[in-house]
């Protein structure tokens, strides 16, 4: 009787474990538009629902959610299913998704990362033309960063950049007017603001180094070094990468002063603490004067004690530039097309890019020109806005992901943390730098 | 009735079993065959012979990934067999509050990885984390954990020397109490001091118990990917970028999967090679 029992006992487990799993694995076809069934069709949509991913985390990811959101109680015949994960995790599933038959209908992505799904064929450039937009209604450069070989693959949404954060309040404490505008002037005020632990800052005499209290100036200490390195490539007229480029020759003498520039602000003029983690977070405590960082980081800083303002981004070399990407919606190629769902998908973008001015409130700037007007402008935010005209993007080869990667191993992560933690000669670096990137180049 | 008792086990193991085989073993298998294609995910394989295993010699990264990786697997195995076994034999003495310290230690086991690695990483902040706050108050330098090329792998060895320790102490622990007490009993009476009893009793029954934690210990080691993940990335440079960290990378940022599957294969065949060899010894010792 026991062992019988044990026997049915094991088996019922087994079956109900089993049974539980599957469930699990089973897809989860949260198919709400069933709620909106009854509704008669709108614009020629049947009603139906899709699916959109997009890689916002944090606060971007409330706002888009919200927007999202707003569209779906606006009308009655389209559900959208919003997805975000981090952006190469949603890539990944976005491909495997694609292989499966089962392509989102809309997909967020930057443009860099654009030419890479262009040359795997998985984007539909005739559902953008199809869209009949107007390059008039879009900011220029945000336009022009959505082409690849001429061609629009995307709706640009919106633009981001670097450019200067500072404490007004220390820089009114150590007498200092404006925020730097030129590299001199960096080097100047980061230094006034650079002070020891006995009160001594770092332009005068007996400064100790080795005993920082508060640092003039911070930048993140990764990929975004040479985002830095590629504006003041720029800022001397140079940049060499392109959409199509199958390998590359670096000017020795430019490149090289670009991430000297770098490199001195932390080892010649101590104003730069070493492996900086998180320059935002470290500029909230009142542990550095200014940063470098991006327009997101605007809706973070509301709450913030003390008084802080922007500044565009320092024009170390003879001209103006400034690292900047822009994010795109673009509609994947699908093995099993359904006409409807992609006129539904379309008329999401359309609303999105139309009635982008809430996704300002998350610090990006819209690309749509109207949306821009009718956007609440956050504090800080007009630093960005002016540098605009001359905001540099990344190009959209389809290596760029490996060429640009963040993570290791990556060309431009090795040269960033090469200056910045380690100091090696610039021109040292310049050489490994070209030679990594070709060996990417080489190699796929 | 031991056919009986084996079928059910069977159904006790089922679910398990079809776990591992449509998630894991059926990937793995997968993977094998993958290694042999030229595949984006999007597109269609193309058979691509041995080029993804002969590009495998000639690709620096994979050199720094393998090498970073036996420095790796060198920091954390010693010590993780050798403090998990102190620990245990610590624990398993008569003491008040050992079940306290038996629980303490298996505490950094049950945290999430992703979460240790935050936390392990706001602790060696160069600048305000609280190891350099401590140091500064000591009069000694900061030292830039997870900055340093020099220093990052040792950092984040002793992270994960930290999480395992406890895990491999409680495996250490069960085996120790399966020795019969009344041997340990018998080598008193005839004068044995701790350490003869220690190495002519404790470490020869102990031998099973420890060839498994050895294994468990080299398996996790070498294919560890979450706290490196967070803490470094594989950062600073390539100097934590181990071959779990550079198949990720290759597989899922670079969308570059038959390599990435001959890079799996790779592991495989250096994780067969060490658990053959560190059976070979163990039997060795037997045999001597």
């Amino acid at each position: 009787m026991r062992k019988g029992f044990k026997k049915f006992l094991a088996a019922t487990l087994t079956v109900a474990m089993t049974a539980a799993l599957l469930a699990g694995c089973g897809g989860n076809s949260s198919d709400s538009s069933s709620a909106k069934s009854d509704s008669t069709k709108e614009g020629g949509i049947e009603p139906c629902t899709i699916t959109y991913y997009g890689g916002w985390t944090g606060a971007d990811l409330e706002k888009m959610q919200a927007l999202v959101d707003d569209y779906n109680s606006s009308q009655d015949t389209v559900t959208v299913e919003f997805t975000s994960l981090q952006w190469s995790d949603i890539f990944t599933k976005f491909l495997a998704d694609y292989q499966a038959g089962a392509s989102p209908d809309v997909v967020a992505m930057h443009t860099f990362e654009m030419g890479q799904f262009v040359d795997m064929g998985v984007l539909d450039a005739d559902q953008v033309k199809a869209l009949d937009l107007s390059e008039s209604d879009y900011v220029k450069t945000a336009w022009d960063g959505c082409k690849y070989e001429d061609t629009l693959y995307g709706v640009p949404i919106d633009l981001n950049m670097h450019a200067l954060y500072y404490n007004e309040a220390l820089l009114d404490a150590a007498g200092i007017e404006n925020a730097p505008q030129t590299g001199d002037e960096l080097i100047d005020t980061a230094m006034k603001l650079t002070v020891d632990a006995n009160g001594r800052n770092a332009a005068e005499e007996g400064f100790d180094k080795n005993n920082i209290k508060q640092y003039g100036f911070g930048f993140l200490q990764n990929h975004h070094t040479f985002y830095q390195t590629y504006a003041m490539m720029n800022q001397q007229g140079y940049n060499p990468f392109t959409d199509d480029m199958k390998e590359i020759s670096l000017d020795a003498d430019k490149t090289s002063k670009a991430i000297q520039f770098v490199e001195d602000l932390i080892y010649k003029y101590n104003v730069t603490p070493v492996g900086e983690k998180s320059p935002i977070d470290d500029f909230k405590a009142g542990n550095v004067a200014m940063i470098i960082d991006g327009n997101w980081q605007l809706s973070g800083l509301s709450d913030v004690s003390f008084k802080w303002n922007t500044a565009e981004y320092p024009q170390i070399f003879d001209e103006k530039a400034v690292w900047g990407a822009s994010e795109l919606l673009a509609f994947p190629a699908s093995k099993n097309p359904d006409e409807n769902k992609q006129a539904a998908a379309r008329e999401f973008v359309k609303w999105l890019s139309e009635n982008s001015a809430q996704w300002a409130l998350s610090g990006q700037i819209p690309a749509n020109v109207q949306s821009q007007e009718d956007s609440e402008k956050l504090p800080g935010i007009d630093a960005f806005y002016a540098e605009m005209d001359y905001v540099k993007f990344l190009p959209a080869n389809p290596l760029s992901v490996s060429l640009f990667s963040s993570k290791a191993p990556s060309p431009i992560l090795t040269m960033a943390q090469d200056a910045t933690l380690n100091n090696k000669d610039a021109g040292e670096i310049t050489s490994q730098f070209e030679k990594d990137l070709n060996d990417v180049m080489k190699n796929n | 009735m031991k056919r009986k008792q084996g079928r059910v086990a069977a159904l006790f193991l089922l679910p398990y079993m079809i776990v591992f085989t449509v998630f894991r073993l059926g990937p793995s298998i997968a993977g094998l065959f993958i290694g042999f294609m030229k595949w984006n995910i999007a597109g269609i394989p193309r058979f691509a012979g041995l080029e993804n295993f002969k590009r495998l010699f000639t690709d620096q990264y994979f050199m720094i990934s393998l090498w970073n990786t036996f420095k790796f697997f060198i920091l954390t195995l010693p010590p993780l067999i050798i403090f998990s076994l102190l620990l245990a034999l610590l624990l398993n003495q008569k003491m008040r509050f050992k079940s306290v310290g038996r629980v303490v230690s298996i505490i950094p086991f049950v945290l999430i990885p992703a979460v240790v690695g935050i936390i392990w990483t706001w602790m060696y902040d160069n600048n305000f984390g609280i190891l350099n706050y401590y140091l500064k108050e000591m009069g000694q330098s900061k030292i830039q954990w997870l900055t340093s090329e020099k220093v990052a792998l040792v950092s984040v060895a002793v992270v994960v020397i930290w999480t395992y320790l406890g895990y491999n102490m409680v495996l250490f622990l069960a085996g120790l109490q399966g020795i019969p007490h009344d041997l340990y009993e018998a080598a008193e009476i005839d004068g044995a001091t701790k350490v003869q009893t220690f190495f002519k009793i404790t470490c020869p029954l102990l031998k099973p118990v420890a060839s498994m934690v050895i294994t468990l210990t080299l398996v996790n080691t070498v294919q560890l990917f979450d706290q490196i993940y967070v803490m470094t990335a594989g950062g600073p440079g390539t100097s934590t970028l181990t071959m779990v960290q550079y198949l990720y990378t290759t597989a899922f940022q670079n969308y570059d999967l038959g390599y990435g599957s001959a890079i799996e294969v790779a592991i495989l065949l250096i994780l067969v090679v060490l658990i053959k060899l560190q059976n070979s010894i163990l039997k060795v010792d037997e045999e001597a």
